[in-house]
């Protein structure tokens, strides 16, 4: 619809208490005003409306002010571009992936590495999924999945030893000492293996204040987690004890190699950061709440009336739109009773919460309850 | 001029972009509203955005400075 300036004045003298003749008087002085300063290269601004100015082709340009732009444009508050190419933020996970890779190419017999890298790569997927597992749990469950998969590489190298278990005991004994010194060599080829013991020693360390805080924090609302992780190692250690004591060192062994702590750091750091990332979203939504000027709750506060509301019903009576209102504000909202002329219509709008910016009204929709949350829209609180 | 009388001007013009209507206003220019699907843009520095949709006042005018003087 297209309003020229007859309906212009039209609407203006609806909206104020002024005569026709006045109101046309009004409108000639602040064209002539926005022209003239324009003329003598001044820009004229209305105050939260716009700036009135020639550009530099001779042009009479206006350019919205914020608030009028946000207004206008208020169905899409808050949204902000999107990027379609993001630069990936792997950077961190990226370099630790290729110390793994680099390390076991060093060595020979890399089957085992790998596997215990599967193992801790599964143990990083369960961590991730909830948050602070039971580590210590789950890092057994590792030593155990490395002399199973021994024992089977064996078997299937030696079928014939399969009767004599003494044999069997002995080639055991006999690979895992192979293995020992493997692991040892590695730390000697890192010209920082003190680093990498000290970062190891506080890793568990590290690990030990997450379990227990999780201990702490979890035992109620995660038994059934818990008891899950407990029943694992259970069946576990009787295979242990099948094989020699020796195995224990080994596992230690392996446990100290330098491609663990690696991964156990950054699990750690993705842990901390889950946790901090957590924080502020809890801490945030209660500051809505605490603000006492503006808030969809409590009573209306005149301070507040810069802002935005959020219109729920419109009426054309006023008296319909009061009846509303009260049984609004019994419910506990910041009420609004505000009238405008729409489409030549005058309209009482029931509109509730004193919001300072859109965005905030925006979020504050979802608070409503049901035929509100999705029938409303935000305007600006006008006073009259 | 009046406070009044600016501030009811301010207040229908915003009633009417609201609304999507245009306003014109003889010897000053016309007001229209527009609206912006989203779109791709892309940035000198080669990110591409998806740019959100928008309605947006964009004024039009047949008043021209002149620069003889």
């Amino acid at each position: 619809m297209k309003i020229d300036k007859n309906k212009l004045v039209d609407l203006l003298v609806e909206k104020t208490s002024m005569e026709k003749a006045e109101v046309e008087k009004q409108l000639e002085q602040l064209i002539d005003r926005i022209i003239d300063a324009a003329h003598r290269g001044k820009a004229l601004e209305i105050k939260e409306f716009g700036v009135f100015y020639f550009d530099d082709e001779g042009e009479l340009k206006f350019d919205p002010s914020k608030e009028l732009s946000t207004e206008i444009s208020f169905k899409y508050a808050g949204m902000k571009p999107i990027e379609l190419q993001p630069e990936r933020d792997t950077a961190i996970p990226l370099g630790a992936d290729e110390d793994e890779e680099k390390v076991p190419e060093e060595q020979t017999p890399t089957a085992d590495v790998a596997e215990t890298e599967e193992a801790e790569k599964k143990e990083k997927r369960e961590k991730d999924k909830d948050e602070a597992d039971d580590i210590f749990g789950i890092e057994e469950d590792d030593e155990d999945f490395d002399f199973l998969s021994d024992a089977v590489k064996e078997s299937e190298a030696e079928m014939d030893v399969w009767d004599e278990v003494e044999k069997e005991e002995e080639k055991e004994k006999k690979e895992k000492e192979a293995k020992k010194p493997k692991p040892q060599p590695k730390q000697k080829k890192k010209s920082s293996a003190g680093i990498w013991v000290i970062a190891a020693l506080l890793l568990i360390l590290l690990l030990a204040g997450l379990y227990f805080i999780f201990i702490d924090d979890g035992f109620m609302a995660d038994e059934p987690q818990q008891a899950a992780v407990t029943e694992q190692p259970a069946p576990v250690p009787d295979e242990i004890s099948v094989i020699t004591d020796e195995n224990a060192e080994v596992a230690e062994d392996t446990e100290m190699t330098p491609v663990e702590p690696e991964q156990e750091q950054q699990n750690a750091v993705s842990e901390e950061e889950g946790l901090q990332n957590d924080q502020p979203e809890t801490i945030t939504q209660p500051a809505v709440d605490e603000q006492s000027t503006y808030g969809l709750m409590g009573s209306i506060n005149d301070e507040a009336n810069n802002g935005y509301s959020i219109v729920l019903h419109s009426f054309n009576s006023e008296e319909n739109a009061r009846e509303t209102a009260a049984r609004l504000s019994e419910e506990g909202y910041r009420v609004l009773v505000s009238s405008r002329t729409v489409t030549g219509e005058p309209v009482w709008r029931v509109s509730v919460g004193q919001f300072e910016t859109l965005a905030q009204a925006q979020e504050n929709i979802d608070r409503l309850p049901s035929p509100y949350n999705v029938q409303n829209f935000i305007h600006r609180i006008q006073n009259n | 001029m009046d406070t009044e009388f600016i501030h009811a001007f301010k207040e229908v013009l915003r009633e009417q972009f609201v609304n999507q209507n245009s306003v014109e206003i003889e010897g000053l220019g016309t007001f229209d509203v527009k609206h912006y699907e989203q779109h791709q843009k892309r940035y000198d520095t080669g990110k591409v955005v998806m740019m959100p949709p928008a309605d947006v006042v964009e004024f039009k005018s047949n008043i021209r400075i002149s620069h003889e003087n």
